[in-house]
């Protein structure tokens, strides 16, 4: 019952990194002893609920979030915008609020097509209009 | 969402908060799985996770496109682990489990439990028992090879030891694992 192998050979045989001489006496020597083939047993359930993923599952608490707020808090900052395009966006949601109300106003659609239609129809006089506004700022800017 | 290594260096170079934002929230899971694994312990796990962050975001600007992030990762969380001051070691947190697998808060205002939920042990508390007795090294090695099934030749890289030095950690690993869980009756039947 005093068996000498060393138990290590029969780890090293489960994972496959065994010698394969040794390999070879192993499985010799399991044929006649008992005790090695209770161990190697053994060694076998264990192996199993070792690389059972199930028994390393966790799970994940809410604190990770807070975690990571402080982190990102700290770690970099939000890249900075300059006043200007600042100031920009701030106008920009401005002039969107205040338009809204245009979606409902009744009958708007309908005049912004008659519009158009007649900026078709009349191309000629929408070009002399765009010109004189063009001369006009030419003026202003020479001035 | 999951976005790709590359892509995450991509977008930390136009906007870093993004960038590391999407890095933790793909790489929160890994570490904070492992350090749980290895401590045992949600407090230290929290603490574990946050020093890891910490020092990854600290290198991320240093860091080489052309390598890929989860070596790294896996590297920073070992090492942190590793080195994790065990000053808490004496102190008995509320939050701490005990081997049955409840936390001590539970068990207080519960003494008519106690003893049934002491008794009863199934194989996933023993063996977490029985990792948690382990030497750091031992303790590392096995998790690594067995939890996130990694090759010897990995292990050794990643914990910066020879590959007989991590034979060696396995074999002594197993060998008190089993022993535990015979104890604790848990193959019996």
């Amino acid at each position: 019952m005093d068996c000498k192998l060393d138990k290590v050979l029969l780890q090293d045989l489960l994972e496959g990194t065994i010698d394969p001489v040794e390999k070879l006496f192993v499985e010799e020597h399991l044929k006649t002893c008992r005790e090695c083939r209770q161990e190697l047993t053994e060694l076998k359930l264990l192996f199993w609920d070792l690389f059972d993923k199930s028994n390393y599952e966790v799970s994940l608490p809410s604190e990770l979030d807070q975690i990571k707020d402080l982190i990102l808090a700290n770690a970099a900052e939000q890249p900075a915008k300059s006043t200007a395009e600042i100031i920009c966006d701030i106008q920009r949601q401005n002039i969107r609020a205040s338009g809204m109300f245009l979606d409902y106003v009744p009958g708007l659609k309908t005049g912004n097509m008659l519009v158009k239609e007649s900026v078709k129809a009349a191309p000629s006089a929408m070009l002399r209009i765009s010109k004189g506004l063009v001369k006009a700022t030419k003026f202003f800017l020479a001035k | 969402m999951d976005v790709s290594d590359a892509a995450i260096l991509k977008i930390y170079k136009k906007n870093k908060h993004q960038g590391l934002e999407l890095l933790y929230d793909r790489y929160k899971k890994y570490v904070y799985t492992i350090a749980y694994n290895y401590t045992h312990n949600k407090e230290d796990a929290l603490d574990l996770t946050q020093e890891v962050f910490i020092s990854i975001l600290k290198s991320m600007d240093n860091f080489k496109e052309e390598f890929s992030i989860l070596p790294w990762v896996k590297r920073i969380t070992v090492n942190k682990c590793l080195n994790f001051a065990r000053d808490k070691k004496e102190a008995v947190s509320l939050n701490q489990t005990v081997a049955a697998g409840s936390e001590i808060q539970d068990l207080i205002g519960a003494p008519n439990n106690t003893e049934s939920t002491t008794l009863y042990q199934d194989t996933r508390q023993s063996l977490a028992k029985a990792i948690k007795e382990l030497p750091p090294q031992e303790r590392m090695a096995l998790l690594l090879r067995h939890m996130k099934g990694m090759k010897y030749e990995e292990i050794a890289r990643i914990m910066n030891v020879p590959l007989g030095t991590v034979k060696t950690l396995l074999h002594r690993a197993r060998k008190t694992v089993k022993v535990s869980m015979v104890k604790d009756g848990i193959w019996e039947g």
